[in-house]
């Protein structure tokens, strides 16, 4: 699959004295298999870029393009674009509605107009992938669910469409430490069994050890587009845009900055394995 | 020592009677001037003691004093709140008006104070959070960070002593994280107490003292430097350390001897320094 935005400009309440434009003039093309990290200040247009993806929002300008074909012409089914590209909303928990957990995960695919035996098995498949164990919680009110589990069920829900593109806007907030972690693991999960993912963070830690290209938004329109290594190459101007970056490379910049030979690193792993080299040689020297 | 103003003496609260207790046997004390955070996973029951600790709830044993005021005692329900105020997570459930100076103003009619005196009070509020110049603004209007300082100004026209503040920082983004713990940092130099309550580390360990909750209970209590040495401690209790306590902690399980308790990035970079002399 294949996502693209052509110049892609958003206005809201276009024509009135609120008129606000979130982002203006938005050209990139999201490949099948990619993990994109989306990043940016809030008010940078990082939600209103998501809400294009799956034609919840319509350009003002501009076409967003699935495998060629424009989302928004008439006669583009949206009901299928949106099975295709799935949206997990900031603090999707809040959009449970339903009595059990298992049939808010099956909302979705009730509306696909699947057998009762194929919307059975996709919310037992779908509750699983999530970690979440069928047996246990199917019956259960989503609401007697910890703050952490309803956000499964709620992504859960996005999951039982099978969908091949997963677009989350900020999936780990609000989340402790671990629970952040485990959530990332399972979006990672997601990717590496072939699900394309956006997500949209303000974590840097956490993007840097899951996105395979960072897009950065500023003030509505696309200011970075890489590899995390470029991206983060470019860490002194991320600071000067009052992003946050990965504390090591923070640390990459100090030990650069008072004349250390070390490379610029992102992942707490390279930079362990660059400060065991400069260390255990200090200590030899010393 | 500094004056004690608040006081939790062996507090046990439960929501629902048979339910599980949310705090179980919780006793801390927080001086003046202090700067204490309160961590804790998800459902670890670390925002509790804040709502005990201002009478939004009773305890079901045990007892809260604050400013030498037992929370039990309704006649003085006002009076604590005034004294120790609390800032919530979510910006937008905590501004109620139209207009940031009647949104500080609210407290102040509420404990019904002299409109002539409300003005210069207001001012002063805003000043003290950096938001003078939105005084006229719509809070709708405002980002995550203003509108979370605006909350604080509303506390601090009360003339606080304490300050809780409740995930105050869980729904902004880094840049508006940062703005609000300045102010807070700057509020407890000028002598506020302030009570953190926090999911995130590195906000933690720029405290000057950490309280860690686990299960309802009083886990662990000491300052960053001793509640992060022990990386495998912390993650066990679902929280993690900063990461240049992880970096520091794995070099020296690998015989580098980095000195303890870094959990910076200058401290690394001195670290660094003293064991590798620059090329």
């Amino acid at each position: 699959m294949r996502l693209e935005f052509d110049h892609v400009t958003h206005t809201y309440q276009a024509g009135s004295p609120f008129q606000a434009t979130a982002i203006q003039d938005v050209s990139l093309t999201i490949e099948g298999g990619e993990f994109v990290a989306l990043i940016g200040h809030t008010g940078s247009g990082k939600s209103t870029l998501a809400q294009h993806m799956n034609a919840l929002l319509t350009p003002t300008q501009g076409r967003v393009l699935l495998d060629g074909r424009d989302i928004n012409e008439k006669g583009v089914s949206k009901k299928e674009t949106r099975q295709k590209i799935g949206l997990v909303f900031q603090y999707a928990e809040t959009q449970l509605f339903e009595e059990t957990v298992a049939k808010d995960v099956a909302f979705g695919p009730r509306n696909l107009g699947l057998s009762q035996e194929e919307i059975d098995s996709r919310v037992r498949e779908a509750l699983e992938r999530v970690g979440l164990p069928f047996g246990e919680i199917a019956e259960k009110s989503p609401f007697e669910l910890s703050g952490g589990q309803m956000r499964r069920v709620a992504i859960a829900g996005v999951i039982a469409m099978r969908p091949e593109m997963l677009v989350l806007d900020e999936p780990a907030a609000g989340l402790d430490p671990m629970g952040r972690e485990e959530l990332l693991k399972l979006i990672r999960g997601f990717h590496e069994s072939g699900t394309t993912v956006v997500m949209i963070s303000h974590s840097m830690d956490d993007v840097a050890n899951s996105a395979t290209r960072i897009v950065v938004m500023e003030k509505g329109r696309l200011a970075i587009d890489g590899t995390p290594d470029k991206v983060f190459a470019q860490t002194e101007r991320l600071l000067g845009m009052d992003l946050d970056v990965p504390e090591v490379c923070k640390l990459s910049l100090a030990l650069r900055q008072v004349g250390y030979d070390f490379p610029m690193c992102y992942r707490t792993g390279d930079a362990y394995e660059a400060l065991a080299a400069l260390l255990k040689g200090g200590r030899d020297r010393a | 020592m500094s004056e004690e103003m608040i006081r939790v003496e062996n507090v046990t609260y439960a929501y629902d009677e048979g339910g599980g207790n949310a705090v179980d046997g919780v006793s801390l004390t927080i001086r003046r001037g202090d700067f204490v955070a309160v961590l804790g996973q998800n459902g670890s029951g670390k925002s509790t003691p804040a709502k005990l600790m201002n009478g939004l709830y009773q305890p079901t044993s045990g007892s809260v004093t604050v400013c030498g005021m037992d929370t039990a005692d309704d006649s003085l329900t006002w009076e604590i709140r005034r004294r120790a105020g609390m800032v919530f997570q979510n910006p937008d459930n905590q501004l109620v008006a139209t207009v940031v100076t009647d949104d500080v103003a609210f407290g102040l009619e509420n404990i019904g104070m002299d409109p002539a005196l409300m003005p210069a009070r207001i001012d002063g509020a805003l000043k003290d959070v950096g938001m003078q110049e939105f005084a006229s603004r719509a809070p709708h209007l405002l980002s995550g960070g203003q509108k979370q300082r605006v909350a604080i100004a509303g506390i601090l026209a009360m003339k606080p002593d304490i300050i809780i503040f409740d995930e105050a920082t869980a729904m902004l983004d880094p840049a508006g994280r940062r703005e609000v713990f300045s102010t807070v940092e700057r509020l407890n130099e000028e002598g506020i107490t302030v009570v953190w309550i926090t999911h995130f580390m590195e906000e933690a360990a720029k405290c000057r003292y950490i309280h860690v909750m686990h299960g309802g209970k009083l886990v662990l209590s000491g300052t960053p430097k001793e509640i992060f040495a022990d990386a495998g401690r912390i993650r066990r209790l679902r929280l993690d350390v900063p990461p240049m306590a992880a970096l520091a902690q794995e070099l020296k399980q690998n015989g580098v001897a980095l000195p303890d308790g870094i959990l910076t990035v200058e401290e690394m970079v001195e670290g660094v320094k003293r064991l590798a002399p620059r090329v």
